[in-house]
């Protein structure tokens, strides 16, 4: 469970880009946050996966407040939450099966073969499984979006984030993307989705999250898709459809 | 498993500037060369200073011929008496001819110029002479001899040799300094330009030793590089100012052999540079990473 208490952000000595949020993210629910751009669903989106400590208030994750744990304590924080970023974020030198690994490898938990054959596996469900060498400069937009998102679930996270997951991508794109979500979200991963599209927002449904002037406005829904506790990653490929 | 072998997140050869490891080299040369001058000085200058440790020189300056062989005469005798001595040796004139040549030229018996009377005294090894008597004694048997052990002019030698070997390690410690100061601006460097891969590991859960693993590793390997070139150098340089101390004379500059201490501390460099580049890539990278949320 996620809890965020009063939080208040500002940088430096300006006014606050957040204020008096909060809101409470149940496991395995899922969330779409909105708002304009400006409204700072970027800014909150940092606070969810500690990129940055608020200025007031507490941050309850995972049963710790993350707001009073030392540096050194949030790695492994960060490690229960997978991020897709706007930009993607994907190491252009490496290839698309090394980008998707390195969650993997940073953990440090399994050996290199089983690594690879778990990256392999879930490229090829995310329809990438001809693109295991192929570096991201390489990659269409909706690759690269895919190799994104394969990382970001890779390490069967607790948190899945998603910033404006499908600005970049063609419509038809960004509906198969949309329902890959929600169908994570169904395995139990709770999700939270930043986007200032409302059509998208619509189709994907959960509880809405609505940001406007660093205030949020309205906490909807209820608990999302049904979980499914403790189910692996990579699922099988017929749970999405083939995607 | 975790922490020998790093996360591989860096593209190869592009997270420090391609010229560190022949500044490293560079370095490791001076260092090298300022660290054997050090270890190897005192030895040098010890040997050839023990062979004039068992020396001195009688001096007789009388112009009179008659009177000066009278003297050189007593000297010996009394010289030969005397415990500790082992041998004693007249120069013959034209020896001490060529002593001074360099100074009064070549002609100078020919120039009538009063020559002093020389003897060569060699102490029996491991003896302790008190010149002091010795040179009561040949005041009283031998007036007008004056022995001259050579004592003044070695403790100068001892304090250049003191102050030479400061200098050295002062100029070891000041290359080492430099250097550790070169990988600290080529980590900083590395980390401005890996800024984004660096913040992908960070936001992914990377410990921050995880991310210094791969900054020290290529550190290590700029290290070894370096320190490898320049012990090389190092060896080259050295081997050739022996032949050249070889070739010009033995006795008037001391043998600049490698000693032991000296050709360990050399071999051992290599692995000193990566260390100490190890280290203080590991020190810069996470100094930096403290920065970070």
């Amino acid at each position: 469970m996620i809890r965020f208490e009063n939080v208040g952000k500002r940088y430096g000595m300006g006014a606050e880009v957040l204020s008096d949020i909060s809101f409470t993210l149940e496991p395995g629910s899922l969330h779409v946050l909105t708002g304009p751009s400006g409204a700072g669903k970027s800014t909150l989106l940092r606070l969810l996966y500690l990129d940055q400590r608020p200025t007031r208030g507490s941050v309850q994750m995972f049963g710790h407040d993350v707001t009073r744990l030392a540096r050194r304590q949030l790695p492994a924080f960060r490690r229960r939450i997978g991020v897709v970023f706007q930009d993607f974020q994907l190491l252009d030198h490496m290839s698309a099966l090394d980008n998707v690994a390195l969650p993997l490898r940073i953990a440090g938990d399994l050996p290199e073969e089983r690594i690879q054959g778990f990256v392999r596996e879930l490229l090829s469900w995310v329809g990438l499984g001809d693109r295991l060498n192929a570096k991201p400069p390489t990659l269409s937009g909706g690759e690269q979006q895919r190799v994104a998102i394969a990382r970001a679930v890779i390490g069967k996270p607790d948190l899945l984030l998603a910033d404006e997951p499908t600005g970049n991508v063609d419509p038809s794109m960004a509906q198969r993307l949309t329902r890959l979500f929600v169908e994570l979200n169904r395995l139990g991963t709770t999700t939270v989705i930043a986007t200032h599209d409302l059509t998208l927002a619509e189709s994907i449904g959960g509880a809405r999250m609505q940001l406007a002037h660093g205030q949020l406005l309205a906490v909807g829904g209820g608990g999302g898709a049904p979980r499914v506790a403790g189910a692996p990653v990579p699922p099988q490929p017929a749970d999405f459809g083939g995607f | 498993m975790r922490g020998l072998v790093p996360v591989r997140f860096l593209p190869r050869g592009k997270s420090r500037g391609g010229l560190v490891p022949w500044v490293i080299a560079v370095m490791m040369y001076l260092c090298g060369l300022a660290m054997v001058a050090g270890l190897s000085l005192q030895g040098a200058l010890a040997g050839w200073a023990s062979g004039l440790e068992r020396k001195a020189t009688v001096q007789i300056v009388e112009p009179d011929p008659d009177a000066s062989r009278r003297i050189q005469r007593a000297a010996l005798a009394t010289l030969r008496t005397m415990p500790g001595v082992e041998a004693v040796r007249v120069l013959p004139d034209d020896e001490v001819a060529d002593l001074l040549a360099p100074w009064l030229g070549a002609d100078v018996a020919q120039a009538g110029l009063p020559v002093p009377a020389l003897i060569d005294v060699t102490f029996a090894p491991g003896r302790r002479v008190d010149m002091g008597a010795v040179r009561a004694r040949l005041a009283a048997r031998a007036p007008g001899a004056e022995i001259d052990d050579h004592a003044r002019w070695l403790g100068r030698l001892y304090d250049l040799s003191a102050l030479l070997q400061t200098l050295s390690w002062a100029v070891v410690v000041l290359v080492l300094v430099a250097t550790a100061a070169i990988v600290v601006f080529g980590t900083r460097a590395g980390l401005a330009s890996q800024q984004r891969a660096v913040r992908i590991m960070h936001l992914m859960g990377a410990e921050d030793r995880t991310i210094a693993g791969e900054f020290q590793f290529q550190a290590l390997m700029d290290g070894l590089k370096g320190g490898l070139g320049g012990t090389v150098l190092c060896l080259i340089t050295l081997y050739a100012l022996s032949r050249l101390v070889q070739g010009i004379g033995g006795g008037l500059l001391p043998q600049l052999g490698l000693g032991g201490p000296a050709l360990l501390a050399l071999l051992a460099l290599p692995l000193f540079a990566a260390l100490l580049t190890l280290i203080t890539a590991r020190w810069t990278v996470m100094r930096t990473l403290d920065d970070l949320v």
